[in-house]
């Protein structure tokens, strides 16, 4: 049973990825600022990072910056999800580090599939 | 009768001239002749007298000459004498000495000849020495000794006598008595200190003759000067007096005698032959007595005709009054001549034009006067004078009457020599206050740099051509004008014609056009200006209200995301088992937010694109990745549709573009054409050409209505089909892809349509974004089409 850590500030998007999620058979923890999810992900040690990149606090990359400078470093995924992607984004991201990479709106049938792959694919 | 013997009198005190028409009365030349003769005689004395004393001072310088060649010579015979005189004596010293001599030798030797002889030669050569300086002494004091001489000459005489008696005498007796001894001592203790004694005032005498001949020669030279001079005098004045006497004598005699003739042979001839008309005309009746041939050529009439008639008879009527009178006053003695200007009426009937002159005049003294006419033709004259003065009433309209002010001015001074009309009305100056003074005086070069450019150029090139100058008015105001001047000569003197053209009104004129002008541009700049300003502002708001549907947008999406999110949960039963009804209600939900969202994906693209906030992000995609993905988002459709499907793309093609803008238009001509084709095949074909990957969708839907075509990119089209509904769609696929093309990828896009028939839409690109950056210039090809 693996878990997962989301960092979503939006509530809806919580429930909907954290309820994906749990019908999937994960584990989830969840965090609603970047800063509560960078020390969480340090605490508990996740299997692996659902993170928004338009947090309140700080920038979904700078966690991102973070967790890999961290004692964890690439000891775990961390699939990035963004709103309304720009162009560009999507090799920012994977140049920072992402092990994944989900457009908004997510589509419930296509999500777990995807977190899948990124998982697997990475093993 | 009275004022005629006046004349007379008067006639005679004058000198005799040759000339004079006026013949003398024969008493007076008796008079003349008798001071003539009396002068003669004077003049005949006085020459002899002249001639005499010419001759005096020839024949006095003749001696005086002669004189002077006397002295000369006498003197030099004096010195000769003197000379001899000198040698006699040492002759005879050494005629003594050479005794002394012989006879000591030969009284120690043995003689070779006789002593005794030789002693007695001797002797008797000494004497003879004596005799002859006695002789040369007589001679040289028979000649002119000065007092100073003859001084000197009796101290010689003494001198000689001392030495003969005491020397020369005792000393020939010792030598006769052979006492050598004796004669030696004598000779030096007596004889030589005598004989010096001699000399020295022989040398002194010779000395004086020098002295002697200067002064005589001096004395005579002068007095023979003078002489030659009077002599000279003497003959030159006789001479002259000679010519003088000639040719009175020559004119006295034949003067007299040939007068009258030549006088009267002169004046007819004056009288024929003289250029202008002369005639006698007698006082009373006007009658011509006399007329010469000119006088005939004016008037026209032959000489016989004019002696029959009278000068009354052939003036002009119009003149005849003047002349009448004229004549009336020289009748009366109260003028002594008259001129005037009249006509004659020729023979032939024409008009001429004299100047005419009359004065009395007295012939052989006759007592009733008569009057002599000179009369010129000036006919040529009158006409050429009235034809300038027409000339000049012309030039003289002209010179007031023209627009422009006019001046002539002197060029020596400047002085203004006329003015015309229009100088009055420019300048203010009358023709009174401006004649007379300068340009300067006037101070009217409201420049004076002005003058000197005018005096300038009309130094250099003699004329001047529309120079711009301003002048200054009487009253003060500043006038432009145009400045032509030309050099012109006026009465032999070189003058200034100037006009001066006043463009003042011109100019202000053309000023007022030009600020005219200037304003208008102003006012256009000012207009672009604001234009241009408004232009920005819109602009401005138009980035504004792009950047407003941006951020709009996003905002709506977040919503939309749970709506989309939490349906689709629920649509794929992860929520529990939905019924049929629930199932299609959900359905239609999730499809209307999915519609929702690509509308406000795609205004969000074009408002970024708008507001120019949109960057491209080249990567290295292949071809075929890229046209896989987009079939892969809408194969279940066609799977589901039953539309076949062919892909025509080469392998291998490497493109350098932004993926997602690439994606974004190749997915949006697939699901147009997924949308619009109900069955058939939808092609997807790739190619590459010259650095360029051209890309296309073709399929066998609708197609596209003829009318429509031009519209097909444009914002918000949704053409009237039976499928319109069923699509779905805002229309704005096309138009922002269309965008995307062009503004993102730099690329083109095109269609082909027929209508019922199928359409192709093609993308084309640069293969390299980076490189070919100037593709957007192609772009009318699509916009005229599309």
């Amino acid at each position: 049973m693996k878990t997962a850590l989301i960092i979503e500030d939006n509530p809806d998007n919580m429930v909907l990825i954290t309820r994906l999620l749990e019908k999937a058979g994960y584990l989830t923890l969840q965090a609603m600022t970047g800063m509560d999810g960078f020390d969480m992900a340090r605490q508990k040690k996740p299997d692996f990072v659902i993170l928004d990149i338009q947090l309140p606090d700080m920038d979904g990359i700078e966690v991102l910056h973070k967790i890999r400078d961290s004692e964890i470093g690439n000891s775990i995924k961390v699939i990035a999800m963004t709103s309304y992607a720009m162009s560009g984004d999507r090799e920012k991201l994977l140049a920072a580090g992402c092990d994944g990479y989900i457009e908004k709106p997510i589509d419930p049938a296509l999500v777990i599939s995807q977190i899948k792959s990124f998982l697997g694919g990475r093993e | 009768m009275l004022s005629s013997t006046k004349h007379a009198v008067s006639g005679f005190s004058l000198p005799p001239s040759g000339c004079d028409i006026r013949l003398p009365d024969p008493c007076g030349i008796m008079r003349n002749l008798s001071t003539k003769t009396k002068l003669i005689c004077l003049v005949a004395f006085m020459s002899t007298v002249l001639v005499a004393i010419g001759g005096l001072g020839l024949s006095g310088m003749k001696s005086a000459r002669a004189r002077l060649e006397t002295v000369y010579k006498d003197r030099l015979v004096c010195v000769i004498q003197l000379s001899t005189i000198g040698e006699l004596l040492s002759d005879t010293r050494r005629e003594m000495l050479l005794s002394v001599t012989h006879g000591r030798s030969s009284f120690s030797n043995p003689p070779i000849q006789n002593p005794v002889t030789d002693h007695e030669h001797r002797a008797a050569s000494i004497e003879a020495n004596l005799v002859e300086i006695d002789k040369t002494w007589r001679e040289y004091t028979a000649t002119y000794l000065t007092p100073e001489e003859k001084l000197l000459a009796s101290s010689f005489v003494s001198s000689y006598t001392n030495l003969v008696e005491k020397g020369i005498k005792p000393g020939i007796a010792l030598m006769k008595d052979n006492d050598f001894a004796g004669l030696e001592a004598h000779l030096r203790h007596i004889v030589v200190p005598l004989d010096s004694k001699c000399h020295e005032a022989i040398h002194a005498l010779i000395r004086l003759q020098d002295t002697v001949a200067r002064t005589e020669l001096a004395r005579n030279a002068s007095d023979y000067r003078v002489r030659l001079t009077i002599s000279i005098i003497g003959t030159a004045l006789a001479v002259l007096v000679g010519i003088v006497i000639s040719a009175l004598t020559i004119r006295s005699v034949t003067g007299t005698t040939n007068r009258l003739r030549e006088s009267e042979r002169r004046f007819r001839t004056l009288f024929e032959q003289a250029a202008v008309g002369v005639a006698e005309i007698d006082p009373v009746s006007g009658r011509f007595l006399h007329v010469n041939k000119r006088y005939c050529d004016i008037v026209g009439f032959s000489l016989d005709e004019m002696l029959k008639t009278d000068f009354q008879s052939i003036t002009h009527p119009d003149d005849l009054e003047a002349d009448l009178s004229n004549m009336k006053l020289l009748r009366a003695g109260e003028i002594n001549e008259f001129s005037m200007e009249k006509r004659y009426i020729r023979n032939d009937g024409g008009i001429v034009w004299v100047s005419l002159t009359v004065y009395p005049t007295w012939l052989w003294g006759e007592s009733p006067s008569r009057h002599i006419a000179i009369v010129e033709d000036i006919t040529e004259r009158r006409k050429a004078e009235d034809a300038l003065r027409s000339s000049e009433e012309k030039f003289f309209k002209a010179f007031h009457a023209t627009p422009d002010a006019i001046v002539i001015s002197r060029a020596s001074d400047g002085l203004l020599l006329e003015v015309n009309e229009m100088f009055y009305q420019q300048t203010g100056y009358s023709r009174d206050e401006a004649l007379g003074r300068t340009t300067v005086e006037l101070n009217l070069w409201a420049d004076l740099r002005d003058r000197e450019r005018y005096v300038t150029m009309v130094r250099e090139y003699g004329k001047i051509r529309e120079m711009e100058a301003s002048f200054r008015t009487k009253s003060g105001e500043i006038r432009e004008g145009l400045v032509s001047s030309e050099c012109v000569v006026l009465d032999n003197e070189p003058c200034f014609l100037t006009i001066i053209r006043d463009v003042t009104e011109r100019k202000k004129t053309d000023a007022e056009l030009q600020k005219y002008r200037l304003h208008l541009e102003d006012l256009v700049n000012e207009r672009t200006e604001k234009l241009e300003a408004a232009n920005e502002k819109l602009k401005e708001l138009d980035r504004l209200k792009s950047m407003f549907i941006a951020s709009m947008s996003h905002e709506l999406r977040t919503p939309l995301n749970s709506i989309i999110g939490f349906t689709g949960m629920t649509l794929q039963g992860l929520s529990g088992e939905l019924n049929d009804e629930q199932k299609d209600n959900l359905s239609r939900t999730y499809q209307a937010a999915k519609h929702l969202l690509s509308l406000i994906t795609d205004v969000i693209d074009i408002s970024k694109i708008e507001a120019g906030r949109i960057e491209s992000y080249p990567e290295a995609i292949p071809l075929d990745e890229v046209i896989d993905e987009a079939i892969g988002t809408v194969r279940p459709q066609l799977r589901e549709k039953g539309v076949g499907l062919v892909v025509e793309v080469p392998a291998g093609v490497q493109l350098n573009t932004d993926r997602k803008r690439l994606l974004q238009c190749l997915l949006n001509f697939l699901s147009n054409a997924v949308k619009y084709t109900e069955s058939g095949t939808i092609t997807v074909a790739a190619r590459e050409t010259d650095g360029q990957v051209t890309m296309s969708v073709s399929d066998t839907g609708i197609g596209i209505a003829e009318k429509d075509q031009p519209k097909v990119f444009e914002a918000f089209e949704r053409f009237e089909t039976h499928l319109r509904v069923k699509a779905g769609g805002a229309g704005l696929g096309l138009y922002l892809t269309k965008k995307i093309a062009r503004d993102i990828l730099r690329g083109e896009v095109m269609f082909q349509s027929k209508e019922g028939e199928g359409s192709t839409f093609t993308l084309r690109v640069p293969k390299d974004l980076q490189q070919k950056i100037n593709f957007v210039e192609t772009q009318d090809k699509t916009g005229g089409n599309g």
